[in-house]
């Protein structure tokens, strides 16, 4: 159940003055509140809700002197959330950003409703069929989680040839994938 | 770790949480503190004009400094708000607007009522000097600025690194002024104007990367 305004605010009144109980309802009601604002926002991704509910939680606990007990405690709660979340896709993006273009990913995204468990080995198949360069550079980047200037240094090609092959290979892979379907 | 873990373990070291209040006080000691190491700065590496008695000098500076503390005292008094991760009221939001009061009422004073002297506005040399020395100066109070932000729980770090900038070379005006013989209002609209803007821009540009948590 959401918790209410009054119901927080309650719980951090008291758990200022010392209440362990209530600063666990604090902190369980701020939990179930980005929980809730958490999935609506990033739909399909459980792992990453759970991080940034802990990200809140553990903002809250550090800096609960920054709360100003005349304003609502919600709102207060939200603003942290929302920077959380535009922290998240921030990074997201940028590592992105160093592998492949958003057209790619957007081909990759559609074409992968896959089961986990069926993708390592089908996509293990799939990427030996690539050109040698395009197949070091995506298990490079894209598996061992390396990023363009360490594959680039490893594989001594530019960081631009390492963009360009990862574009390419994650095309053909999303052709691929699509094709498979 | 699931999420029921972390709050026990946050709930096992409650006693750790900062009771400290939330950041309105200080920053007027932070500033003056950082002044001081601004002051020092400009004492080794600048020069006081010759004859600061000078009613020329003297009506100069009262207009620089007083431009240059109306713009830190208005900026310092959005500042607290920027840290505390609190939604803007609307005092707030009428607060930060008045920042830019100091700047349009001289831009306006110079340009829409007197008569304007653009020779020693134009002194591209002097003016970027002037730019720069304010820029320096300010450097050490803006750095406390965003030391105490660290301390806080700031959301909007562009705007905030901006603020601080203008608390920053408010300060910093003053601070220069003493050694700079340019009395133009012409010259001081414009070139502290491009001072006071530019070290905000510089600290919206820097303070991402500085605050964020």
């Amino acid at each position: 159940m959401k918790p209410s305004e009054t119901d927080l605010h309650d719980c951090l009144t008291l758990a200022r003055l010392g209440d362990d109980d209530a600063y666990r309802r604090l902190l369980e009601g701020i939990s179930s509140l980005v929980h809730k604002y958490a999935r609506r926002r990033l739909i399909g991704l459980d792992a990453d809700v759970e991080d940034l509910v802990q990200d809140v939680l553990l903002a809250v606990h550090l800096k609960q002197h920054t709360y100003d007990v005349s304003r609502p405690i919600t709102a207060w709660v939200h603003t942290i959330a929302r920077y959380k979340l535009v922290d998240f896709w921030r990074l997201k993006t940028r590592r992105a950003e160093d592998a492949l273009s958003t057209e790619s990913a957007e081909a990759l995204a559609d074409a992968s409703n896959i089961h986990a468990s069926e993708t390592t080995s089908e996509l293990e198949a799939l990427i030996t069929q690539l050109p040698r360069l395009q197949q070091a550079v995506i298990r490079l980047v894209k598996l061992q989680g390396y990023s363009v200037q360490e594959a680039a240094t490893r594989l001594q090609i530019s960081p631009s040839a390492v963009k360009v092959y990862t574009h390419r290979g994650i095309k053909k892979l999303a052709e691929q994938l699509r094709a498979n379907r | 770790m699931k999420t029921q873990a972390l709050i026990n373990f946050l709930c096992k070291n409650h006693a750790q949480t900062s009771t400290a209040a939330p950041i309105r006080t200080g920053t007027l000691t932070a500033v003056l503190v950082s002044s001081s190491i601004g002051l020092l700065i400009f004492l080794y590496g600048w020069q006081i004009v010759d004859d600061i008695t000078a009613p020329p000098f003297v009506t100069g500076y009262a207009l620089k400094a007083t431009f240059g503390l109306a713009t830190a005292l208005l900026a310092m008094r959005a500042w607290p708000a920027l840290l505390n991760s609190n939604l803007p009221s609307k005092a707030e939001a009428v607060r930060l607007a008045l920042i830019g009061l100091p700047v349009a009422l001289m831009l306006f004073g110079v340009f829409a009522v007197s008569q304007v002297t653009w020779g020693p506005a134009l002194s591209w040399r002097n003016g970027i000097a002037c730019v720069a020395s304010i820029l320096l100066i300010s450097l050490p109070i803006w750095a406390v600025l965003i030391w105490q932000g660290r301390q806080g729980l700031p959301t909007r770090l562009r705007l905030t690194g901006f603020v601080g900038g203008l608390v920053a070379s408010g300060f910093g005006v003053p601070i220069f002024a003493l050694s700079c013989a340019e009395t133009s209002p012409a010259y001081i609209a414009v070139w502290y104007g491009v001072a006071v803007v530019a070290t905000g821009t510089l600290g919206a540009m820097a303070a991402p990367r500085l605050l964020r948590w």
